[in-house]
């Protein structure tokens, strides 16, 4: 099972936009999420939503993401809200651009939401780490989504919004997922556990 | 997913969806990522039940290990078999990292199946249609065109051969009975020809006895031709010669076969002789005027007629030589008394590798020695006269002053020859270059007395001129290859602007100076590019692969230069050189970008052979 494909893995691609980066405070406010089968990007499967902050929390970065507060009235709850993903992510492999933020804020939401956040998470950051350790030797360190999708030459969805950086994550992710199966990194096993790799890469520069 | 409708939107046939069409098309899509290299769907493979979309990068279609066509942002593929549930026509394979949308038949179905659609659909399948019958498959090529097929293997039936004795009625029925238009008369030493034209003119119209010897009607000596002769060669020769029948010779000599025009063109395409006969025909310059007025219309149909764009050159070159030559004997009636001379075409025309936005270049070289005041004025007003006449038939003088009324143009033969001996011997001679250049090119195409020698003779010893083949050299290397075009554009997709280019000057002129450079190095007198290119390769002062570099990059400019060109003649638009690489299929972009990074290369080779770097 561990050697197999992640051609062959059902996988979900997520990612949120927030008031802010601090979990003890600050809270997902909208969502996307497209499903990645058979090695291609879902479309129709994809799954969105906007979710009411708790009373009186203001929506954050409002220059970043673009959210108003009054776009947020009319969402449901974040148990409510959230109920389409914890379906959708149930039985997949999350795929998200560094990814600590939806192990951070997502695991809790989904909990309030009937649901659970899988326990292994394929990061498309360190994949192009992993990338890069292998194929160059280097570690070329974190860099963000726009960064990756301009490198990799690839088209980006409307940035800073959940369903659209999902999208260009998925993408971004096929493209790494791809070069790396060449390279010999193919595995579903290999990409959740990219981190290992590249730490050894740096215990051991020699190594591989 | 607005963003996948948001691009769909942007390229036939999604274009005529509505907003929610779009939706639900970029809802069914998936989206998947293929390294460059891989293939996407193997060939005859019955229908794949999906069409792709490129998103990003390029694909290949490939016929076996062959590269027909590429495909780049935006274009589909996989409905033609989709729609037709034919198999495949044609492997697909990534040509570079791509992002490719894959539509489900049931998404793709209604789309292709509406009304506004169906113009596009009809389109591809046509086109695989065409692709199969044109680029698959060099036979079908041969069939659909003659004039690539050796007249060997365009022949109708054996040769109708009559005694000399035989009467002009007995060989009218055997004419019938053959169904031939030609009748062939043995004359031990050679052959005769009665054709059914001569019939009529000679026969008929002229009210000769029906009994009349078959002798006192042919054309004798036939011209032959060679069996191994293609079709276009064949066809050019009858038009340069006005013959319609050309008897065809083997290699021992014997004749197999008459080729006549019919057999070598479709009905629309042999208008260039009607062109000819009307020219010939012609007692004014008015009526020379309206005579070639149909070249255009001709130059269309013979590209229609999938001739190729080297043979349409000559046709043009063709028409022009008989052109100058009724111009120059209508301008003569005026001028009866002139010292005889002889009429140089120079340039692109003299090459035959004319275009129809080729303008006039020309020189005289009249009869005598050194310089005459009253010879030259005289010659001038009748050069002045022809010229001016060429332009009222369209076509335009050479703005650099390269016609025979400049007095740079208009010397004595021994005046030529002198000045071509002090060009060898002192090639930084003001416009020596330049002019070497064009009287190599020269070709006679009038002339009032057999004694013409040919400036360019005096070149063949330029190989013994190392000073004059050096600076040479280095003027073949002045004309570039635009190499801002080798940005790699096929991948990069980011829309910005970039200008058309130029392909006389970056393209065709760069290989036409190599040739003339390498052929005259080699000791050559061709005046074709090609056929220079071939001498050089053979006396070794081009290599084999840089000969045939250059040939391939030489075909593909003209085929290019034509085609925009007759495009321009169809929208009624004055033909240039300017070609937009956008407007391009991506597969031609591609090999016009080998071709300009070839040709570069060449130069490059060259540069450093002179000693220079800075190239």
């Amino acid at each position: 099972m561990r050697r197999r494909s992640w051609r062959d893995a059902a996988l979900l691609c997520v990612d949120v936009e927030l008031t802010g980066l601090d979990p003890k405070t600050d809270e997902v406010i909208a969502f996307g999420a497209v499903p990645l089968d058979g090695g291609r990007i879902r479309v129709a499967g994809a799954v969105q939503g906007m979710v009411k902050p708790t009373a009186g929390r203001r929506t954050g970065p409002v220059e970043i993401h673009g959210i108003l507060p009054h776009d947020l009235d009319s969402a449901p709850p974040l148990a409510e809200a959230l109920a389409p993903l914890a379906e959708a992510i149930s039985g997949r492999t999350p795929i998200a651009h560094a990814a600590w933020v939806e192990r951070a804020f997502l695991g809790p939401a989904l909990r309030q939401a009937g649901g659970r956040l899988p326990r292994g998470i394929i990061d498309t950051a360190m994949l192009w780490r992993l990338h890069g350790v292998v194929a160059d030797g280097a570690d070329p360190g974190y860099k963000p989504l726009l960064t990756l999708t301009e490198q990799l030459g690839l088209p980006s969805h409307h940035p800073h919004q959940a369903m659209g950086d999902a999208l260009t994550t998925a993408q971004v992710f096929l493209a790494l997922a791809t070069r790396l199966e060449r390279l010999g990194h193919g595995t579903l096993a290999d990409l959740v556990h990219a981190d290992r790799r590249v730490a050894t890469h740096h215990h051991f520069p020699g190594h591989g | 997913m607005h963003e996948i409708a948001e691009f769909l939107r942007d390229n036939p046939p999604f274009d005529t969806l509505s907003e929610e069409e779009l939706d639900e098309v970029a809802a069914a899509c998936e989206i998947e990522f293929v390294e460059a290299g891989t293939m996407v769907l193997e060939q005859a493979v019955t229908t794949p039940g999906v069409a792709w979309v490129v998103r990003r990068g390029a694909v290949e279609l490939l016929d076996g290990d062959r590269v027909v066509d590429m495909l780049s942002e935006g274009e589909m593929f996989g409905h033609a078999s989709l729609l037709s549930e034919w198999p495949t026509a044609l492997a697909v394979r990534a040509a570079e990292d791509s992002l490719l949308y894959r539509l489900p038949a049931e998404a793709i179905r209604p789309v292709l199946a509406r009304p506004a659609a169906l113009r596009f659909a009809a389109r591809s399948l046509a086109g695989r249609y065409e692709m199969l019958q044109r680029e698959l498959d060099p036979l079908a090529i041969a069939v659909v065109d003659p004039a690539r097929r050796p007249v060997s293997r365009l022949l109708r039936g054996d040769p109708v051969i009559a005694a000399p004795a035989a009467t002009v009625q007995e060989v009218a029925r055997r004419m019938v009975d053959a169904s031939s238009s030609a009748v062939l008369v043995d004359l031990e030493d050679g052959f005769g020809i009665v054709t059914d034209r001569d019939l009529r003119e000679r026969v008929v119209a002229a009210g000769v006895p029906a009994d009349t010897p078959v002798s006192q009607v042919m054309t004798a000596p036939a011209t032959t031709i060679a069996d191994d002769v293609t079709g276009a060669d064949a066809l050019l020769d009858m038009l340069d010669r006005g013959v319609r029948h050309l008897p065809v010779v083997n290699a021992s000599g014997r004749v197999i076969g008459v080729i006549s025009d019919t057999d070598l063109m479709a009905v629309e395409t042999r208008t260039p002789f009607l062109l000819r006969r009307a020219i010939t025909a012609a007692t004014t310059v008015e009526e020379l005027a309206a005579a070639v007025a149909p070249l255009s219309d001709t130059i269309i149909g013979l590209h229609d007629a999938k001739i190729a764009a080297a043979s349409i050159s000559r046709v043009i070159a063709t028409v022009y030589d008989a052109l100058t030559r009724r111009m120059i004997e209508l301008v003569m009636e005026g001028h009866p008394d002139v010292t005889p001379f002889t009429w140089l075409s120079l340039g692109s025309v003299a090459r035959r590798e004319a275009f129809p936005s080729s303008d006039q270049d020309s020189a005289i070289a009249w009869q005598g020695e050194g310089d005459d005041p009253a010879v030259r004025e005289s010659l001038a007003r009748v050069a002045a006269e022809v010229v001016a006449g060429l332009e009222r038939c369209g076509i335009p003088r050479c703005p650099h002053g390269a016609v025979a009324c400049k007095p740079l143009f208009l010397r004595s033969q021994g005046a030529w020859l002198s000045a071509a001996r002090s060009w060898l011997d002192d090639p930084t001679e003001e416009k020596a270059l330049i002019l070497v250049s064009l009287m190599t090119d020269g070709r006679p195409v009038w002339t009032a007395e057999s004694g013409w020698r040919a400036v360019g003779d005096v070149f063949a010893g330029a190989r013994h001129h190392p000073q004059l083949l050096r600076r040479l050299g280095l003027f073949a290397l002045s004309d570039r290859p635009p190499t801002g075009f080798f940005r790699d554009f096929v991948v990069e997709h980011n829309g910005e602007r970039r200008g058309t280019l130029d392909i006389k000057s970056g393209g065709l002129l760069p290989v036409v100076d190599i040739a003339r450079w390498a052929a005259m190095s080699a000791g050559s007198s061709e005046t074709s590019t090609a056929a220079r290119l071939d001498a050089a390769e053979r006396a070794g002062t081009l290599d084999g692969r840089t000969a045939s570099t250059l040939q391939v990059a030489f075909e593909l400019f003209t085929d290019l230069r034509m085609e925009s060109q007759i495009d321009a003649l169809r929208r009624g638009a004055k033909p240039n050189d300017s070609i937009d690489p956008r407007e391009l299929a991506p597969l031609t972009r591609r090999y016009l970008k080998d071709a300009f990074r070839a040709v570069a290369e060449v130069q490059r080779g060259l540069a450093n052979e002179f000693g220079l770097t800075a190239l």
